[in-house]
């Protein structure tokens, strides 16, 4: 009976929302213009798979309808993805006028110039439409995920921050709260950790490398950890705050499944979904999957919360997704490509563009009812962008704005799942992770 | 470049003396040439770049223009400086050694096996092809599902059989995981090669043997054994250079993991020269020292293998 | 037959059955998960569901594997059509010749299939790059050439060695040249082993992944690369990955079943008809 009332309710949502689904037609002006000089073009995206990108997808025929441009999709996975666009950058072969990019990896494009700076598109008021308006967009997207050094290089399509997913059937069976700090949530772990056959207290990316620093990273700032001082660029792996956070993550990742050594995402979410653990803590943008029934065994028995917060303070994670241009192609291509942009990201398709999977990016959409139905986890989920906003305000952007960022990242990632897998004490691993991460950005 | 030097000089030898039959020693040539010209082509600018790149510090984020020449650093490196790498040769080593005699002797037993079905043989044989023809890295991400301790089918199926649960792909077991995957997808290799040869044996030996009373294991170490070890070198050969080249399943697996259970050499290459620190120059190295490390096995195989022909 | 050996056959039977079924068994979760809705693909202890066709109707749909599964066709058969013959005319000259150093070329040729594909990709993709040969099918061809044509040599080589000279030497006494000796009576003698050479020629090439990956973007994508898009940021696509590998793999099967007759002949080394 739910299943019928939910898959009823998306019917008339989506039949209320396609009247906005049509978005700008002939006869608005920058719609002509663009037909006019630059119809009949193809454009290339090179792009990772994510619900923002099966949105974009269902929407480019309404786009190539209106202004003539023809777009064709490479979508690979996304460590893949970095690796294509670095090698075709290279040999500066121009193959992708559009480049999806990870927040992640902003650091690493900027300086070798992968994508082109942004804010003289944004300032052109005949390239940009009337209706996109930039400042509609969370500014703590805006500036995290597609702002680098105060460059803007991509428009964010697929903002997230973390929070906590737990089950809230059995957290009421045994009369038990939502956490509020770190500590609560380890001891909630160990709770429910065999409480019931089969159930482990948390699913987490424990995979060795970037996906272990991913996890813990979503807790280190509020353990008083980080990999690198964002004022001095000096890496402090070995830093009492940066080895007692990895000694927590690891006594966390005690009460999650025995093969969480192999854990990504993937295998996080479906444990969860599986209804395997009692908690999971990890994107916002996989939250959609949770409350499906076509995929998860517990949607309907699941709460959201706000990341606990820790001695060292309340930090959110800040990461995600936005589309640039890459600087390999002409100004013709690069223009196309923006046409392409605004539409996606506009504030004239945003609905139809959140109906349809993607990520809710906007301020005014905030409030919007029809959102709020598929999405019902978007208030907590702005809750925990204050949580986001507090590190920035602390100076520190989540991914450190360096070049050489997201090596540290690995080198710890590496080496806290050697903690995790008993072959180094968090102390020695965090030294020699030190050691490797200290010449690294000694390295010109 | 031992071995390209020697192959040049092989073909510089044949170049006609006079007063030889001119025609007659280069005959080979003929059929030789085209095969060797086409691997030359697409092979030598590869081989070149990868030594030429190991001896530079080439950083894919830090690009072409920004390298350096560094002579044998990164071996230097490598050798004496990386904890990890002697962990992986020493994987490598273990995984390769273990699957390849595995499969060698499952597959002579299976291979056995089948030579005394009639009926259901062909069928057999049709099904057994299937793990080497599925695309590596998605039947990969299967054996991940389906080793999945929480909610892959295997533990379920091991739960019902009344046994516990096993942590597959664990800190302590993910090394022998991926050990049985290899083995799933590659025997059926050595049962095909070893069916054919079984099938192709003459009957006469046998009989013969039969009629002086020898029993089962004295036919088969005195009389197929014998007749058949040339294919089982080469199919020995072939499976083992196959085998140090690891990577697809592995990668879908455990990417190395847990911790560092199950890096190899093909992964230390990926994780240097592709993931985040893009060192190809290291990389290279890496694998040029992989290079040089698994030929003296093939020498001496092929060694046993000419010996054998003759 | 004696009770003995009745049994004993019964047992290798079930023996054989098992081992039959344990290689047999991932593909069929693989078709199975291509069938489920993704709920009960994390939920092993269903198996009876209501199978769903979408992720096969969403596979050609919305992606583009018609295309690929074209692109694999070409870059496979040009790849082993070319190296089986290159490798088969080679394989005869170290058959029938004896050089100097012969055996250290052969070594240096098989030798070249120990590079591997993660150490190599780099320069073969700034090489195609200058050439600008980059995503096109001839390209991949002829690179897979590389691993191809030296294990087609060696195969080759020992069905060669096992035909008696005497049979050409015959040939050769009618007037036929040594060219037209290889082709007219030795070719026709070894189809079996050609044929076994060509099947794993196929398999390699057809699943060949990292080179394919990274020298490919649009309009030369073969089926193994589409792989990596069904492993999205939230989370693996598991039905439309389980259905582009249950299509992938039909092709080869298919092949491989008609022609496993000739497989089984035409793998024969061994020391023969004495």
């Amino acid at each position: 009976m739910k299943r019928k009332i939910f898959s009823l309710t998306m019917v008339l949502l989506i039949a209320a929302g396609t009247q906005f689904a049509a978005g700008p037609a002939a006869g608005d002006p920058w719609v002509d213009m663009i037909k006019k000089t630059y119809g009949g073009m193809t454009i290339t995206i090179a792009a990772t798979g994510h619900t923002s990108t099966d949105s974009m997808r269902a929407m480019v025929k309404d786009f190539t309808d209106a202004t003539g441009i023809k777009v064709q999709w490479d979508i690979m996975e996304e460590g893949y993805l970095r690796q294509k666009l670095l090698m075709e950058h290279q040999s500066k072969t121009g193959v992708y006028d559009v480049l999806m990019i990870d927040a992640f990896n902003l650091a690493e494009y900027s300086p070798s110039g992968v994508a082109l700076p942004l804010k003289p598109f944004l300032d052109n008021k005949t390239l940009t439409p009337a209706w996109f308006d930039y400042q509609d967009l969370s500014a703590a997207f805006r500036n995290g995920v597609g702002a680098y050094n105060g460059t803007i290089y991509s428009v964010p399509i697929a903002g997230e921050t973390r929070f906590l997913g737990y089950r809230k059937d059995l957290f009421d069976k045994y009369g038990k709260k939502a956490p509020k700090t770190l500590d609560e949530m380890l001891a909630l772990a160990k709770f429910f950790n065999g409480k019931e056959p089969g159930l482990y207290g948390i699913a987490m990316r424990a995979q060795r490398g970037i996906q272990f620093a991913s996890g813990w990273m979503t807790l280190m700032y509020s353990l008083g950890g980080e990999f690198l001082d964002q004022k001095t660029w000096k890496p402090t792996c070995n830093t009492p705050g940066t080895i007692s956070s990895l000694k927590y993550y690891i006594e966390l990742l005690k009460n999650a499944p025995p093969d969480v050594g192999v854990y990504t995402h993937e295998e996080a979410i479906s444990a969860f979904m599986a209804g395997k653990t009692a908690m999971w803590l990890d994107a916002t943008a996989i939250a959609p999957w949770i409350l499906d029934p076509k995929k998860s065994t517990v949607y309907d028995k699941v709460a959201f919360a706000p990341p606990p917060a820790g001695p060292a303070g309340d930090f959110g994670v800040m990461a995600g997704w936005g589309i640039g241009i890459s600087s390999d192609v002409d100004v013709k291509h690069q223009n196309a490509a923006w046409a392409f942009i605004t539409w996606m990201t506009g504030k004239a398709n945003a609905r139809q563009y959140v109906l349809g999977g993607g990520t809710p990016m906007r301020q005014s959409l905030g409030t919007d009812q029809a959102i709020l139905k598929v999405h019902p986890y978007l208030p907590v989920m702005l809750e925990s962008l204050v949580a986001a906003d507090n590190l920035v305000k602390t100076g520190r952007i989540w991914i450190p704005p360096n070049v050489k960022a997201i090596k540290v990242l690995e080198i710890g990632g590496e080496y806290g799942a050697r903690a995790f897998a008993g072959e180094l004490t968090p102390e020695e691993a965090m030294r020699q992770a030190q050691i490797e991460c200290e010449r690294v950005m000694a390295e010109k | 470049m031992g071995w390209a030097a020697a192959g040049l000089r092989g073909l510089a030898a044949a170049r006609p003396h006079p007063g030889d039959d001119v025609k007659r020693r280069n005959e080979h040539l003929i059929f030789i040439a085209p095969a060797l010209v086409a691997l030359a082509l697409v092979v030598i600018f590869p081989t070149i770049f990868l030594y030429y790149v190991s001896l530079t510090n080439y950083s894919l984020t830090s690009g072409w223009e920004a390298k350096r020449f560094i002579g044998l650093e990164n071996y230097f490196f490598l050798l004496f400086k990386d904890p990890l790498f002697w962990k992986s040769l020493w994987l490598t080593l273990l995984f390769v050694l273990t699957t390849v005699s595995t499969e060698l002797v499952l597959g002579m037993l299976i291979a056995l096996g089948l030579g005394r079905l009639k009926l259901s043989r062909r069928l057999i044989l049709a099904i057994i092809i299937i793990p080497m023809v599925c695309t590596p890295s998605i039947i990969g991400l299967m054996w991940k599902l389906i080793l999945n301790t929480e909610y892959g089918v295997a533990n379920y199926l091991l739960g019902l059989a009344g046994l516990g649960k096993v942590n597959w792909l664990g800190v302590q077991s993910a090394f022998t995981s991926v050990v049985l995957v290899d083995l799933w997808q590659w025997t059926p290799f050595m049962v095909l090669m070893l069916h054919a040869a079984l099938t192709s044996l003459p009957l006469e030996p046998f009989e013969a043997a039969r009629m002086d009373g020898a029993n089962a294991f004295q036919t088969f170490f005195g009389i197929t054994l014998p007749m058949i070890s040339r294919l089982v070198l080469i199919a020995l050969i072939l499976r083992l250079i196959d085998s140090i080249k690891v990577f697809d399943i592995i990668y879908s697996l455990t990417l190395g993991g847990p911790g560092t259970a199950t890096e190899l050499l093909s992964l230390r290459i990926y994780r240097i020269g592709f993931q985040h620190s893009n060192m190809v120059g290291r990389a290279s190295a890496y694998a040029v020292i992989m290079i040089l490390a698994i030929s003296p096995f093939f020498t001496r195989l092929s060694g046993l293998l000419n010996r054998n022909a003759k | 037959m004696t009770l003995r050996n009745k049994l004993g056959k019964a047992v290798v039977g079930l023996l054989m059955g098992c081992y039959a079924l344990l290689c047999f068994f991932p593909f069929f979760w693989m078709i199975l998960t291509s069938l489920k809705e993704r709920v009960d693909v994390i939920n092993p202890a269903v198996w009876t569901f209501k199978p769903i066709l979408d992720n096969y109707i969403d596979v050609f749909t919305k992606r583009n594997l018609p295309l690929n599964l074209l692109n694999s066709v070409i870059v496979v058969s040009t790849t082993v059509a070319a190296s089986v013959l290159l490798g088969t005319m080679a394989a005869y000259g170290f058959a029938r010749f004896e050089f100097k150093k012969k055996e250290s070329l052969a070594f240096w040729i098989l030798s070249l299939r120990m590079l591997p594909p993660m150490a190599v990709v780099i320069s073969f993709f700034i090489l195609g790059r200058m050439l600008r040969v980059l995503d096109k099918q001839l390209y991949l061809s002829v690179i897979y050439m590389s691993f191809n044509i030296p294990f087609a040599i060696w195969m080759m080589r020992g069905y060669i060695e096992d035909i008696p000279k005497e049979l050409e030497e015959s040939a050769w006494l009618d007037g036929c040249s040594r060219m037209r000796g290889l082709f007219s009576v030795v070719i026709p003698l070894v189809s079996p082993g050609l044929i076994a050479t060509a099947i794993f020629c196929v398999i390699q090439s057809w699943n060949e992944f990292t080179l394919a990956f990274f020298l490919t973007s649009f309009r030369a994508k073969t089926v193994p690369t589409i792989v990596t898009e069904f492993l999205s940021v939230t989370g693996v696509l598991w039905g439309e990955m389980s259905a582009v590998g249950v299509v992938a793999i039909l092709p080869i099967l298919i092949f491989a079943f008609l022609i496993q007759k000739q497989l089984i002949r035409g793998m024969t080394f061994g020391a023969m008809k004495e």
